[in-house]
């Protein structure tokens, strides 16, 4: 890892006092959990070069300059554009950090094999007002409904202010048609519990409500990686959970950069079933009722 | 997790620790009772649909709509106070997700009429050898401990008794809602003052030494249900049945905004796919595991009287009324 970080004493948030050398730190530091969610996916990232609170730009393809360690996909995957990004080695992970990412985003398909979604996420995005008590609530519904679908999913905090809930696909459909069961599946939640869900995303729409954001699901699409840091005050991080430990769960940012410390042993372990409970969609969509 | 639907896992009512001095044991509650009563669903005879509950305004006769609803407590006679859901809220006690233990007590030293319900206590956790140590030591020191506990934003007092390889937490009523016997005619505890003699007390106990045995719940069964069950079975036998068409339930009708509980809520989607796929859950059919808190069914009296207060929420979803147990 001979990356080389410039400005590491730079503040990168004011909140926790958190350095660009220290955010590459923690980067170097959980980049053995963290590749294993980055490799073999296109990846976006989210870059700060004046800090949290400052302008970001969010990266999905290549610009002018190349980031040593970078892969540049195939231009064909993503037509029109300039070559997707993957991320595949500590060294890549770094390079990002130097030029000031914050946020890694993946996309919910592998580059090998960009035509089908390899997973489904579900987004738990509080509206104004949502208490916490609330989101865990949620995704304990959104699980229930999974459950019920026999769709196995698993659980990791946002970092922010919501929670991920993750369902491993076979991948057998396009992406239009997982995101449009994904969206059967959160208007299902919004019809059955409409105290609870709603099923339009929008701020005016889900005042003290839960948006379960399923437009994560479409082709280019990406959601924030596991053990990726939050370009928001505190640095929190996504960390994969098991889902016994939802009620235990202080907030979506319980952990941070500053605090990870001995989570970082737990790893992936919640996560440790998900390539073996990879499950087709067709069951569930006709349970559903949507074929 | 994948979840198998085959053989349903007991449902987790309730995760926390049991805490005394620095002990913590991660544990979780489940329900170690089941309702086998009969439920008497109630059905319009013209027509053979489900009959279900509006709630009314008492004076004006006519149905009322869920936000106009506030909640009183009738302090005399007609004089009442209204509270809010947030003051309601606000009264409930802090959800410490722990069974704290307060006081060890002797096993026999609970009179019986204080138990209520019984709940099983598994480890979670990797709490199993500690949880194993207190089960040993409870039963060597012939000890059961009296404990606090919140479920669901209800305080109980309990207690936490070893049997067998397991623990259970039986909640405890309280002291105040036992009833003091002292005006019962009853005679005295002294056995000569009570006029009793030496022979008919020797005759008695003979009997009842000839009459012993050992406890065997399954001996003893509901007759009643048995009964309805056989009566049942002949009427399906002969053909003698009505098919009942369920209503859809009214969209944002199905449960209250602010009190619903979650176990209600995961019924209500567990419930909501059943009539899709054709699919059917044993696992999601019981539902008695709400049972622990379910205000208006703990008491069949109070909801016999008011059925359009409380008990209608509930039971909106359903769109029949249920009636547990004929009696």
């Amino acid at each position: 890892m001979a990356q080389k970080i410039t400005h590491a004493d730079r503040v990168i948030d004011a909140q926790s006092g958190t350095t660009k050398g220290e955010l590459a730190a923690y980067y170097a530091q959980v980049a053995s959990q963290m590749l294993p969610h980055l490799r073999g996916r296109p990846v976006a990232l989210v870059r700060a070069p004046d800090g949290v609170g400052g302008e970001l730009f969010f990266q999905k393809h290549v610009q002018n300059r190349e980031i040593p360690g970078v892969r540049l996909l195939d231009p064909a995957l993503d037509p029109g554009h300039d070559p997707l990004l993957q991320i595949d080695t500590a060294a890549g992970l770094l390079g990002a950090a130097q030029m000031n990412t914050i946020e890694l985003h993946t996309w919910n398909g592998t580059s090998r094999a960009l035509d089908r979604p390899d997973r489904m996420t579900f987004d738990l995005d509080p509206g104004e007002g949502v208490e916490w008590a609330r989101i865990q609530e949620a995704a304990l519904l959104v699980k229930t409904l999974l459950d019920e679908l026999d769709l196995p999913s698993f659980l990791k905090t946002s970092g922010g202010k919501g929670l991920h809930v993750v369902v491993p696909l076979r991948r057998r459909h396009g992406w239009d048609e997982v995101k449009g069961f994904s969206q059967a599946i959160v208007q299902h939640l919004a019809r059955i519990v409409p105290e609870r869900f709603v099923a339009k995303s929008g701020p005016r729409n889900r005042v003290g409500k839960i948006f379960a954001d399923y437009l994560r699901n479409g082709f280019g699409a990406t959601t924030v990686s596991a053990w990726s840091a939050r370009a928001r005050p505190g640095l929190g991080v996504s960390v994969p959970v098991a889902w016994d430990e939802l009620p235990d769960l202080t907030g979506a940012a319980q952990w941070t950069v500053a605090n990870i410390g001995e989570r970082i042993a737990v790893g992936n372990a919640p996560w440790e079933a998900m390539e073996r409970s990879r499950t087709g969609l067709s069951a569930a969509m006709r349970t559903l009722g949507c074929i | 997790m994948p979840v198998t639907k085959k053989a349903p896992a007991p449902r987790v009512l309730w995760k926390g620790a049991i805490s005394f001095g620095l002990v913590h044991i991660p544990v979780a509650l489940y329900s170690a009772t089941t309702d086998h009563g009969i439920d008497f669903d109630w059905l319009d005879k013209r027509t053979m649909d489900p009959v279900g509950y509006k709630r009314i305004n008492k004076k004006t006769g006519k149905e009322i709509a869920r936000e106009n609803i506030v909640k009183g407590v009738e302090y005399e006679d007609g004089e009442y106070v209204v509270l809010s859901d947030k003051e309601i809220a606000a009264a409930y006690p802090k959800t410490t997700q722990t069974i704290e233990i307060e006081t060890f007590v002797p096993a026999n030293g609970i009179p019986f009429v204080y138990l209520e319900r019984p709940y099983y206590v598994a480890p979670i956790n990797k709490g199993a050898k500690v949880y194993a140590l207190l089960r040993e030591t409870l039963q060597r020191s012939e000890r059961v401990g009296v404990a606090r506990v919140v479920i669901q934003t209800k305080q109980h007092l309990a207690v936490l008794v070893p049997v067998g390889p397991g623990l259970v937490l039986n909640l405890l009523r309280w002291g105040a809602d036992i009833r003091p016997w002292t005006d019962l005619p009853l005679p005295s505890e002294d056995a000569k003052k009570a006029g009793l003699t030496d022979r008919e007390l020797k005759m008695a106990k003979q009997l009842v030494e000839d009459m012993s045995g050992n406890w065997d719940p399954m001996e003893f069964k509901d007759e009643f249900k048995d009964e309805i069950l056989r009566l049942v079975d002949r009427k399906v036998k002969a053909g003698q049945t009505e098919t009942v068409t369920q209503p859809e339930a009214e969209e944002g009708q199905s449960i209250e905004g602010k009190g619903a509980k979650i176990i209600d809520l995961t019924e209500l989607l567990q419930r909501s796919l059943r009539n899709k796929g054709g699919k059917t859950k044993a696992a999601a059919e019981d539902d008695e595991e709400d049972e622990g808190e379910a205000a208006p069914r703990a008491r069949p009296a109070a909801k016999k009287r008011k059925p359009a207060a409380k008990a209608t929420s509930k039971t909106a979803s359903k769109t029949t009324a249920r009636h547990r147990r004929a009696a």
